[in-house]
C-alpha cells in the first residue's frame, strides 16, 4: 500500500474516533497533542481502528504517547509493519 | 490589582494524583526541592478504599508522602482557611483568590466540578480538588491545572463564575478535603513557594533505609502513625505489584468489568520518578554513573506503561483474555525492580 493511501486511512480513522477535530484543518505533521489535545486514550483507540483498517498489530509498548509526536509517525509505524 | 498574574508552573513530572501533580507543578524544578522530592516519594503503599463519589471500592495506590505532601513540604508555606474567613476577609471567593495570587499564593481545595461544568443544577456532586495559579481580570478567568477540563493533567482557564459556582455549591461536609482532617469544615488551601533558602539535604540515608522497606515490602505505616492510623490492611513497598496484579483480575471479570487504571498509573509514575531518582543520585556522583543501569530501569518504566496502556486497550476492545498480558508486564518489571534497586541499596 502506498504511504499516501495510508495517510488518507488514518484521516478516515481521525475523523471517525476523535470528531471534535475539524477534518478539513487536519495535519498529519503537526504536534498532536498540542494541536489536537491528542492523549493516552485517544491515541489508543485511532491505533485499534488502525489495526483493523490495515490488518496490522501493534504490540503493547507502541501504544505509548511518548513514541509519538505526531500522526505521521503512527503512519510510518503502519507503512513498516505492511513492508 | 493587576491586570493578569500568573504564578510560576511546570507540567509536573508525574500526574497521578492532584496533590502531587499540585506539588510538582510548584517544585518540580527546583533544584533545592529536588533534595526533599528524590529524598522521599520512595515508599509506596496501597489499600482498598471506597471511592467517596460513587462508593465503589477502588484500590488507592500511592507514594509516601501521599496527599499530606503538601504541608509536609519543608519548600511550601502551607495555610489553611476556612470559608467563614474568606467571606469576613473578601466576602467573595473570586476577590480571594485574586488577592491571594497578587501576594503569590496558590490556591488548592475542593470545588464541585459537575457544578463548574454545568451551569444548570443536577443532583451529582463531583468535589475534586481544582488548582489555581494565576488569573486574568479581563477576560475573568482562572488559570488553573486539573484532569477534569480536558480528560487528562492540563493547564487550562476557567471562568470566574464557574470557578464561584463550583466553591459555593460544597457544603462543609461535602469538602472532602477539609472534612477528615478539619471536622467538617469548608475552606481552602493557600500555598506559597518558600524555596530561596535550603532547607533539606539530600538525605542518603533515608534513601537506602526508604528502598530497604521497599523491596521488602515492610509496613511502614508505623513512621507515619502521629499523621494517621486508620487503616490495618495496607499493602507496602513490592507487595503492591500482588495487590495490582489482584485487582486487575477482579475488575476483569466482574461482571460489568471495570476499567480504572489509577492504581496502575500511580505505579507508572513511581517508576518514572525512581528513574529521575537514578539520573539524579548519578549526577550528583552519589552513585557511580551506569549507562546500562539506566537503560534497564527504563524497561521497567516502559513495562509499566505498558501494563497501564493495555488496560486502556481493553476498555476500548473488550478483550478480556488479554489481562493475561497485563500481569507478563508487571511481573518483569517486578523483577527488574528488585534487581535494580538491591543494587542500588547495596551502593549507598
Amino acid at each position: 500500500m502506498e504511504k499516501k493511501e495510508i495517510e488518507q486511512k488514518m484521516m478516515e480513522i481521525i475523523e471517525e474516533e476523535m470528531p471534535e477535530i475539524d477534518a478539513d484543518k487536519i495535519d498529519l505533521e503537526a504536534s498532536f497533542t498540542d494541536e489536537y489535545g491528542v492523549d493516552s486514550v485517544s491515541l489508543i483507540k485511532v491505533i485499534v481502528d488502525a489495526e483493523q483498517k490495515f490488518n496490522v498489530k501493534f504490540d503493547d509498548r507502541e501504544l505509548a504517547l511518548n513514541k509519538y509526536n505526531n500522526f505521521e509517525d503512527v503512519v510510518e509505524v503502519i507503512e513498516e509493519k505492511l513492508q | 490589582m493587576a491586570n493578569k498574574a500568573v504564578l510560576s508552573v511546570k507540567y509536573p513530572a508525574i500526574t497521578s494524583w492532584q496533590w502531587h501533580a499540585t506539588l510538582f507543578s510548584i517544585l518540580g524544578e527546583d533544584e533545592n526541592a529536588k533534595k526533599w522530592i528524590y529524598s522521599n516519594y520512595i515508599q509506596l503503599r496501597c489499600y482498598n478504599i471506597a471511592e467517596y463519589t460513587t462508593g465503589d471500592e477502588i484500590l488507592l495506590c500511592d507514594m509516601m508522602p501521599g496527599s499530606s505532601s503538601l504541608k509536609e513540604c519543608p519548600y511550601l508555606i502551607f495555610s489553611l482557611i476556612t470559608k467563614p474567613q474568606i467571606d469576613s476577609y473578601c466576602g467573595d471567593v473570586i476577590d480571594f483568590i485574586v488577592k491571594t495570587i497578587d501576594l503569590g499564593g496558590y490556591i488548592y481545595g475542593a470545588f464541585d466540578e459537575a457544578r463548574m461544568l454545568c451551569d444548570v443544577s443536577v443532583d451529582y456532586k463531583f468535589s475534586h480538588e481544582l488548582f489555581i495559579y494565576g488569573y486574568n481580570m479581563e477576560e475573568e478567568v482562572f488559570y488553573v491545572g486539573d484532569f477534569t477540563f480536558k480528560d487528562k493533567y492540563s493547564y487550562t482557564t476557567v471562568s470566574f463564575e464557574a470557578v464561584k459556582r463550583g466553591f459555593d455549591a460544597l457544603s462543609a461536609g461535602e469538602d472532602h478535603v477539609f472534612k477528615d482532617d478539619y471536622k467538617g469544615t469548608r475552606g481552602l488551601y493557600v500555598i506559597q513557594k518558600n524555596t530561596d533558602t535550603k532547607y533539606y539535604d539530600l538525605d542518603t540515608v533515608l534513601i537506602k533505609n526508604t528502598i530497604k522497606e521497599y523491596l521488602g515490602g515492610e509496613d511502614t505505616k508505623n513512621h507515619f502513625r502521629m499523621m494517621r492510623n486508620r487503616f490495618d490492611d495496607t499493602i507496602f513497598g513490592v507487595n503492591v505489584y500482588d495487590a495490582l496484579l489482584k485487582r486487575i483480575d477482579k475488575q476483569l471479570h466482574e461482571e460489568e468489568p471495570d476499567f480504572d487504571i489509577r492504581a496502575l498509573h500511580i505505579a507508572y509514575d513511581h517508576k518514572v520518578l525512581m528513574l529521575d531518582r537514578l539520573k539524579y543520585l548519578m549526577a550528583n556522583e552519589v552513585i557511580p554513573f551506569d549507562q546500562a543501569m539506566l537503560d534497564e530501569y527504563s524497561e521497567v518504566v516502559e513495562d509499566m506503561l505498558a501494563a497501564r496502556n493495555l488496560l486502556v486497550r481493553i476498555s476500548v476492545t473488550g478483550e478480556i483474555e488479554a489481562g493475561s498480558r497485563i500481569a507478563d508486564h508487571i511481573n518483569s518489571a517486578r523483577e527488574k525492580d528488585v534487581a535494580i534497586l538491591t543494587k542500588v541499596m547495596n551502593l549507598l
